[in-house]
């Protein structure tokens, strides 16, 4: 027996995200609202795989800025210097504070850098309806939805600079155009991962062929 | 257990949702972000491709102070490019920084722009540099004027005392030596600091040195074509004939040097009239830039009158010439109008008289002869025989030239030339070269010959009178002589007198009365 797995799309069925009374609807209809609380109803994220595409391209353009322009302009009586994100990776690893140097270069580059090749990679195999392995790709996007916010420590450290240090002409620390552009890869790749359906993984499986990482007793039944 | 149709039941149950009324906008909508971001970093791209300069390369002597990506170039304190890279260069002898310059920069790329790194620098004419104690050293700019433009520069091993944005004007001296004068000298203008000396240089050929200074603006104007430059170093403390003469300038530049300028000596007629000075004025327009000018060993020096006309005589003295020396003046009734050049000796060898040749160099322009006819300046002599009549016309009126001392402490001589009527006559001969002047013995020359004279008589004739003189002298005053016998009566007779006269004076101190009243008697005393 070819038996689909039953999902909420197959059984015509779908859930109100908001109260959650299930209704009884085609895939193909739109633009349905829930007949209790009003929430718009949809058997996936609406335009997902377009909105992640947008907001990712939009990140891989802004991540260029954001590494190469200074996140941090630090002016005292010696002059004014600007720091990128890569050269205050280098000047803690110099100086021997190679741990931080590490987490720094760790949260701020390697993560939304593998968030952006990881989100890539889903929106592609989802694409491309590829059936390898939807539980690991599935785990991936969890960490990558989990791991996001953590690349904000940059931003964070920036701001919190410049709101304390401003001693005037002794020394001030201002935001560099870098860091907006890096808070702004963040929050976009945040978005991404928020607007990917991680259920289209799944979909691809579910349309070709029975899977055989189904339970047994579904088939049983 | 439900089977699949139960579900399908349960399912068929479940409430029908609402349809709502489709979004008017399009989900493409979402597209708009990433063209805003392509938009954004084009922009900022593009912002700074564009502010993004040349490269260009400077070679230091040493990476002292130099830290890729840190270290800064700046043109008056603003930021004009930043170090990339410090490497060794290929042959291991200088270290390259390379430099991304700003656009703003681009003019900077002139031949002739200079860099050099600044760093704290203690010299003697100041501290510079003290900021980059805290900010760390720089590399400062100059920009060149050249039209040539390169992008491979090497830096200054010292920083140039002044840079080309200062107002004012280099000038150029020539002096023998390089006297205590260095990079920064002080150039003084009436005691006020105009100036320095920005760089000096030894000649090509080795026989002296050009000193380059740079005058400030508004100072600079009073550097004129005719103006003198001295030194003012140190204390020049001179003994001529006119005794210890003691020339300083101001305490900074005894300490640490210096050269002073000044136009030359307005020249005042008994009028109290500047003469000449309409076309003195007149030529003297603002010396030119990098104009060449001599510098005078001492300020009496600068201030002498250039002497145009030099006339070269040499006059054959017959005594002593210790004392004179080669500068010596020679004098014309208290005006100096030459100095002794050389002196020398001569035999003759039939009789082996020794004569002492002294050559000296007469300019006389420096007597500024007036005629008595009319008061304007006496012609000049147009050529040598006019001017060998004139000497001789002189010569025949008794002029010669004498050595006189000038200094009694130092003994220091010099020549005059005066005229001493009832001298044999004496012809200049104008086919010698340098022509002969006359001369007579000097006046200390003819004390000592009178002195001589004088001891010579008293040895053979006064002294005997004298020895005859003192003979009867001593025969009147022995003690047996009348004189003294009737002398010391006198002198007794005179001591008696005196005691009456004294007792005189005691009886009427005590009582004035008796002068009317008479001796009182011993009752009633």
């Amino acid at each position: 027996m070819t038996a689909k797995a039953l999902t909420g799309m197959t059984a015509h069925v779908v859930g109100c995200d908001g109260c959650g009374l299930a209704h009884r609807a085609s895939p193909t209809q739109h633009d349905l609202r829930c007949r209790r609380c009003g929430l718009p109803l949809h058997f996936r994220k609406p335009d997902s795989l377009n909105r992640t595409w947008a907001l990712l391209i939009a990140s891989y353009i802004l991540i260029i800025p954001a590494n190469l322009l200074p996140v941090m302009k630090s002016s005292s009586l010696s002059g004014t210097e600007d720091d990128s994100i890569m050269g205050g990776v280098i000047y803690l690893w110099e100086s021997g504070s190679e741990v931080l140097g590490a987490i720094l270069f760790i949260a701020s580059i390697v993560i939304p850098l593998s968030k952006l090749f990881a989100l890539t990679y889903l929106l592609v195999s989802v694409r491309r309806r590829s059936t390898w392995n939807p539980k690991k790709r599935t785990q991936i996007y969890r960490i990558l939805e989990a791991v996001g916010r953590w690349s904000m420590i940059d931003v964070y450290v920036a701001s919190m600079l410049t709101a304390l240090v401003q001693f005037g002409n002794l020394m001030s620390i201002n935001v560099g155009a870098g860091a907006i552009a890096f808070g702004a890869v963040v929050v976009l790749t945040m978005i991404a991962a928020e607007c990917f359906d991680p259920r289209l993984i799944w979909e691809a499986t579910d349309q070709t062929q029975a899977t055989t990482d189904l339970p047994k007793e579904n088939h049983a039944v | 257990m439900p089977s699949d149709a139960n579900h399908e039941e349960d399912f068929a149950n479940l409430p029908q949702p609402i349809s709502k009324q489709p979004r008017n906008w399009s989900s493409r909508f979402i597209w708009i972000i990433p063209i805003l971001a392509l938009v954004v970093g084009i922009g900022l791209g593009v912002k700074v491709f564009l502010e993004r300069g040349p490269t260009i390369t400077i070679s230091f002597k040493s990476g002292e102070g130099l830290e890729a990506g840190k270290t800064q170039v700046k043109y008056k304190d603003v930021i004009i490019g930043v170090v990339k890279t410090v490497d060794l260069s290929e042959d291991h002898k200088e270290v390259v920084a390379t430099i991304q310059m700003d656009r703003k920069a681009e003019d900077f790329l002139r031949e002739d722009t200079h860099f050099w790194i600044v760093k704290p620098r203690i010299t003697a004419s100041g501290v510079s540099g003290l900021g980059t104690l805290f900010g760390g050293s720089y590399i400062a700019a100059d920009m060149g004027l050249s039209k040539e433009t390169q992008d491979n520069f090497v830096a200054l091993e010292v920083p140039p005392i002044l840079t080309r944005d200062v107002p004012g004007r280099k000038f150029k001296l020539h002096a023998p030596n390089l006297g205590s004068h260095d990079i920064g000298t002080p150039v003084y203008f009436r005691r006020l600091m105009v100036g320095e000396v920005v760089a000096y240089d030894l000649d090509k050929d080795g026989k002296g040195v050009s000193i380059d200074v740079f005058v400030h603006a508004p100072y600079d104007k009073y550097v004129r074509s005719n103006t003198r430059f001295w030194n003012a170093s140190g204390i020049d403390v001179s003994v001529g004939a006119a005794g210890i003469n003691v020339q300083t300038e101001s305490l900074i530049s005894v300490l640490a040097g210096g050269i002073a300028f000044e136009g030359p000596p307005a020249n005042f007629d008994a009028n109290e009239n500047a003469v000449d000075q309409s076309d003195k004025t007149a030529v003297t327009e603002e010396a030119a830039s990098d104009a060449v000018f001599p510098l005078f060993a001492t300020r009496d020096l600068a201030m002498k009158e250039p002497d145009d006309r030099v006339e070269r005589y040499v006059i054959n003295f017959k005594q002593s010439v210790r004392g004179l020396t080669v500068g010596a003046p020679v004098d014309f009734r208290g005006v100096t109008i030459g100095e002794v050049l050389s002196i020398g000796a001569l035999v003759d060898p039939k009789d082996f008289t020794i004569v002492q040749p002294v050559v000296i160099n007469l300019y006389p322009d420096r007597l500024r002869l007036k005629s008595m006819a009319n008061g304007k300046p006496y012609p000049a002599a147009k050529n040598d025989q006019e001017r060998f009549q004139r000497y001789q016309r002189m010569v025949d009126r008794g002029m010669r030239a004498q050595l006189r001392t000038g200094n009694l402490l130092t003994g220091q001589q010099y020549v005059a030339l005066d005229f001493f009527p009832d001298t044999p006559k004496f012809t200049l001969n104008p086919k010698e070269k340098p022509m002969q002047l006359p001369s007579i013995p000097g006046s200390f020359d003819d004390m000592e010959k009178s002195v001589a004279g004088i001891i010579k008589k008293l040895d053979t004739q006064t002294l005997p009178d004298l020895n005859k003189t003192l003979k009867s002298a001593d025969a009147l005053l022995s003690s047996d002589s009348p004189l003294q016998m009737d002398l010391r009566d006198t002198l007794r007779e005179l001591t008696k007198a005196a005691s009456s006269l004294k007792k005189l004076a005691d009886t009427l101190d005590q009582q004035p009365q008796s002068i009317i009243f008479g001796k009182p008697s011993e009752e009633s005393k």
